[in-house]
């Protein structure tokens, strides 16, 4: 089973997100903040991470970084989840190496169709 | 005797004291336990709430305060997604008969309790809300009609944009507030937008035009060429800005004939939109401004340069009257690079 891995300190967030891929047959871990994200990639891999930029603490930006300086990460897919005067990020993101994005408020209907496409695109 | 009074006071005033803290702590610690429950009852509904906003699933029999705080959660929720999940929000919020309490509540509450409805409507998703809550923006009370209109915009209620635009320009909404909810409408409000166009206001004006600038395409740019040419200095201004946004293909004329505007802010605003179009032609005038004109105009024209050709303000950087703006673009194209 595909496991995610939901990174937002929004327990709303996490709950709409984990539900919907929870019903679409995924595998859902979740956790509310950057640090306790880098901390169960170091033990645990997931095949793709839903990652809030704005949290306290460790940023999403900051999480991506550290993802991609890792040999074990570096190729992880992710999917950023921002809002939407936060375009700026999206571009940031990129250039650290985030596959999508998702500006909320969202569709949950394109949320999993954008998750399909990178794990698809992550695959070939 | 003044002695023992004075001692029976402290020691009175110390119990009283004492007790008083007592009191607040025992409070505190009674609503912390409430917040704490509250956060585990909520925890506990939002898989409840996810379930009928993604797959419409109805919630089991709830408790007054359960049912208090799964509203309070799918309200939560509402401001997290679009699409059909609204749509499941809507009617179970019709089915508890939420809408139909804070409509009456709207129609006859106290201001506060008014103010409270329109903004929960706002969160209900329920399309049924938009005509009463457009009424109310007429409404006596400011709280009532800012509130009104922020649940006109979480309803993305196209067909109030005109009631919005008419309370913005009548000075009934604060001129921010409005003009986020239209942009949060989106190009379905432009209709109703170029209505500002022709206000007598020029303070309407200028709104109107920054809001088509931001909302419309390029094929509303023929709707703002007239506004280069308005009698007010902040409308023309707000123009150049305007079309450049809108991306027209043929508008660099236009806006080269802006550079010699008798107001400094037009010229500031012509060369920053010939800038975010890279419009070579501009080139020249534009160092010329950069090096002659007063302060805003010359940083926005040397700025603009930079954009459209960096080796040329460089190269403009190494004459002796090339001016102060013109040498700080230059430094921060160079440090750009480095």
């Amino acid at each position: 089973m595909t496991r995610v891995l939901v990174v937002d300190d929004d327990p709303g967030i996490v709950a709409l997100v984990s539900y919907k891929l929870g019903r679409s047959g995924f595998e859902v871990d979740s956790v509310g903040d950057g640090q306790a994200a880098v901390d169960f990639v170091a033990t645990q891999t997931p095949d793709l991470m839903m990652l809030d930029i704005m949290m306290p603490g460790l940023s999403g930006l900051e999480v991506l970084e550290r993802l991609r300086a890792s040999e074990t990460t570096a190729k992880l897919p992710v999917i950023m989840l921002t809002a939407m005067a936060q375009e700026s990020d999206v571009e940031r993101g990129f250039e650290l190496g985030a596959d999508d994005y998702i500006i909320k408020p969202f569709s949950p209907r394109e949320l999993l169709g954008r998750v399909n496409a990178v794990l698809a695109r992550s695959a070939r | 005797m003044g002695t023992g009074l004075f001692v029976g006071a402290f020691i009175a005033l110390s119990v009283a004291a004492v007790l008083l803290l007592g009191l607040l702590s025992v409070r505190r610690l009674r609503l912390l336990r409430t917040e704490r429950e509250l956060a585990r009852a909520a925890d506990r509904l939002r898989g409840v709430a996810a379930a009928l906003v993604m797959d419409g699933e109805r919630p089991p029999a709830l408790s007054t305060e359960d049912a208090e705080l799964l509203a309070r959660v799918l309200w939560d929720f509402s401001r997290q997604i679009t699409g059909s999940g609204r749509e499941e929000i809507a009617e179970y919020f019709e089915e508890v008969g939420l809408v139909d309490r804070q409509l009456a509540i709207l129609a006859s509450g106290a201001a506060w309790r008014r103010a409270q409805a329109a903004f929960v409507l706002g969160d209900a998703c329920s399309a049924r809300a938009i005509p009463a809550l457009v009424e109310h923006l007429r409404d006596p009370d400011t709280a009532v009609r800012s509130a009104a209109t922020r649940s006109l915009g979480r309803l993305r209620a196209t067909e109030a944009a005109g009631g919005i635009v008419d309370a913005m320009a009548d000075r009934r909404i604060p001129l921010a507030l409005a003009c986020g909810i239209l942009i949060e409408i989106g190009a379905g409000g432009v209709p109703e937008i170029t209505a500002l166009l022709v206000h007598t206001d020029p303070r309407s004006r200028s709104t109107g035009v920054q809001l088509l600038g931001l909302l419309g395409s390029a094929a509303d740019a023929d709707r703002l060429r007239p506004l280069l040419t308005d009698p007010d200095g902040s409308v023309r201004a707000q123009a150049c800005l305007a079309l450049s946004r809108l991306a027209a293909g043929d508008i660099g004329e236009t806006l080269r004939a802006r550079l010699s505007d008798a107001d400094p802010l037009v010229r500031a605003a012509a060369a920053e939109a010939l800038g975010e179009l890279q419009d070579e032609d501009a080139l020249d005038d534009l160092l010329h401004m950069a090096a002659v004109d007063v302060f805003d105009p010359a940083r926005a024209a040397a700025s603009a340069s930079a954009r459209i050709d960096p080796e040329a303000l460089l190269a403009a950087a190494t004459g002796l009257d090339a001016g102060q703006h013109i040498a700080e673009a230059a430094t921060r194209v160079w440090a750009a690079r480095q």
